[in-house]
């Protein structure tokens, strides 16, 4: 078990590692524009940009601007953006707290709500061909972000404005008002990943319930709801869990359709204003953190799972 | 669990002469319900009531009526017209990504899986690479390095479609070639490269066809999402993603404006999804025991 987290701790940081590599070398190299063309302005002469490149150090070769930068990041220190004049690393303490909260929220009320849909339309037909069930399950799963947001957002500012708020309440200062205003925006991104762990949550329970230590457990006159939300429900949890990672990965990309139908100031919203102004230092800090956050959770479910299912580690 | 279905097992009915797959409402409808989008797609602008970028057809946010029957948007553009001309980006922008995803996943998925050794591990280990990403966030930084534009932005989708039908493909491949057929083929002395083509590719069609048919919709969404966001066409072209984004000023006004360009995408994303789960009924004899029991 040691030896198999520590393998995946390693590989992640490998990843994240070639990750920063190829975005701080894209972004360096394919975008057009960076911070010198955007403090210069549109009308510059190319001679102008050039000088504000060479103050800012952006026209050295860029394997030596990258091993700068990771040097100073893996220390914490993104740089300071010269566009706004702010410590990129406070704007990620800023702005990270709330994508992953929106996140981690939106997994929760995702599993709370997918798993017992699962388990129930598992249980009320045996039949794996019920397009009775399938159907509002792939109509929740269709709904996209935008539309549950912008359909929420509705009914909230006419029907229950306790649930909406124009400006972001950090959760340290009233911790009961933030989870109310980000009810929300999880809701809206967690009705369709819920309707995706539903299927799954259905499907390995009706191949779990087939099985012969079910109809064992059913034999020896174990109570139904027991067989069914105990021992079933514990089998069909692997592949399950597996999901979750991958939902997990869909709700950070949902981050940006939601910060901006929310008007919440995380990551996503300042990889799209990142992206606007060029502010290309900010982009890349806000990128990578993006991703770490995706691949730790993914670490997570990785070592969570052979504690479910202990056959895993022996592969 | 042991009973057997027979009124799933029918005549088939053929269709120039080719048999028909599909039984059952769902099935049929599904497909027929595809087939007129890629109707409305190709000859929509013959059949909409407005040029669906004319401004003031009709007053401003008007509600759905006899003349316009999806309502009026801000502008007083007739929103039938401008949903029937959105149904071409939409099925294009989705197309095109799942092609590319598509014809990339493949040649990497097998070269991988067939090649096995170094290639293997190079292969897959850009594949993980890829799957770091959050979804929405590589597509986004392809969009930002090429530019807005549907082309742009489906490229941007189908890069991160890749690495799941490169997987998906890589383990197929794997288990197909240990079969006696790929082995003979070997032995007769054929190339690599025509073993992949005529032995591994036709044998790993079928998990690849629903795996394109559930793509489809990711693409669809993913592409509407980043045209919400404002990368994909170029206003006033119309555009479900854009369309829903621009109307949401008017929507305590005019909850129409959102709704049927919501209803319409929904419904899109709805189809491909539906179509692949009756494809995996058709092809995945694990997913259906009951039926494959019967036939064998």
């Amino acid at each position: 078990m040691f030896g198999y987290v520590l393998k995946r701790l390693s590989s992640s940081t490998l990843i994240i590692l070639a990750l920063s590599a190829i975005v701080f070398i894209t972004t360096r190299t394919l975008l057009s524009g960076n911070e010198a063309t955007s403090l210069a302005g549109p009308k510059a002469s190319a001679a102008d940009v050039a000088a504000i490149a060479h103050k800012l150090g952006l026209d050295q070769p860029i394997v030596f601007q990258y091993l700068g930068w990771l040097s100073r990041a893996v220390r914490g220190d993104f740089g300071v953006s010269p566009l706004s004049g702010q410590s990129n690393s406070d704007l990620i303490a800023q702005q990270a707290p709330i994508s992953l909260e929106l996140a981690v929220f939106s997994l929760v009320i995702t599993v709370a709500i997918g798993i017992p849909i699962g388990v129930l339309t598992a249980g009320s037909s045996g039949k794996r061909s019920d397009w009775g069930t399938r159907i509002p399950l792939l109509v929740a799963f269709a709904i996209p972000g935008f539309v549950s947001g912008a359909l929420l957002l509705l009914v909230a500012t006419r029907y229950v404005p306790a649930l909406y708020s124009a400006v972001y309440i950090p959760f340290g200062d009233d911790p009961l008002g933030n989870l109310q205003m980000m009810f929300l925006p999880a809701l809206s991104v967690g009705i369709p990943t819920s309707a995706l762990i539903a299927q799954m949550t259905r499907s390995s329970m009706l191949e779990v319930l087939s099985q012969p230590h079910i109809a064992t457990a059913r034999t020896h006159g174990i109570p139904e709801w027991k067989v069914k939300y105990v021992y079933a429900l514990k089998a069909s949890l692997p592949p399950i869990l597996t999901l979750v990672g991958v939902v997990f990965g869909l709700l950070i990309g949902s981050l940006f359709i939601t910060e901006d139908i929310f008007s919440l100031p995380g990551l996503g919203r300042g990889v799209l204003d990142a992206i606007s102004n060029r502010d290309v230092g900010a982009l890349e800090a806000q990128v990578v953190v993006m991703a770490a956050l995706f691949i730790l959770g993914n670490l997570i479910v990785d070592i969570v799972i052979p504690m479910v299912d202990r056959r895993i580690v022996r592969d | 669990m042991a009973t057997i279905d027979i009124t799933t097992v029918r005549a088939p009915m053929r269709i120039l002469g080719f048999r028909w797959p599909f039984h059952g409402v769902i099935a049929n409808g599904v497909i027929g319900f595809l087939l007129f989008f890629v109707f409305l797609a190709i000859f929509g602008e013959f059949i909409s009531p407005y040029a669906p970028n004319r401004v003031g057809v009709g007053p401003a946010l008007a509600p759905p009526s006899p003349q316009f029957w999806f309502g009026t948007d801000g502008l007083g553009r007739d929103q039938l017209s401008r949903v029937i001309a959105s149904t071409r980006p939409a099925l294009l922008s989705a197309t095109e990504a799942v092609s590319l995803a598509l014809v990339v996943g493949l040649a990497i998925g097998i070269a991988a899986g067939y090649l096995g050794g170094w290639w293997d591990g190079a292969l897959s280990r850009i594949m993980d690479l890829l799957f770091a990403f959050p979804e929405y966030l590589l597509a986004i930084l392809v969009v930002a390095v090429l530019g807005s534009g549907l082309t742009n932005v489906a490229i941007g989708v189908g890069i991160i479609c890749i690495p799941r039908f490169a997987r998906a493909a890589r383990s197929a491949t794997m288990e197909v070639i240990s079969r006696g057929y790929v082995e003979a083929a070997v032995l007769a002395g054929r190339s690599r490269a025509w073993i992949m083509w005529r032995h591994v590719l036709p044998n790993i069609a079928s998990p690849l066809l629903v795996m394109t048919a559930i793509t489809l919709s990711t693409a669809e969404g993913a592409y509407a999402s980043l045209a919400f966001l404002g990368f994909g066409e170029r206003p006033p072209t119309a555009d479900l993603g854009s369309m829903i984004s621009a109307a949401q000023p008017y929507m305590t006004t005019n909850p129409f404006t959102v709704l049927f360009p919501a209803a319409v995408f929904v419904v899109l994303v709805l189809a491909f999804n539906v179509l692949g789960d009756v494809l995996r009924d058709l092809l995945d004899p694990r997913a259906r025991p009951e039926l494959a029991r019967s036939i064998r």
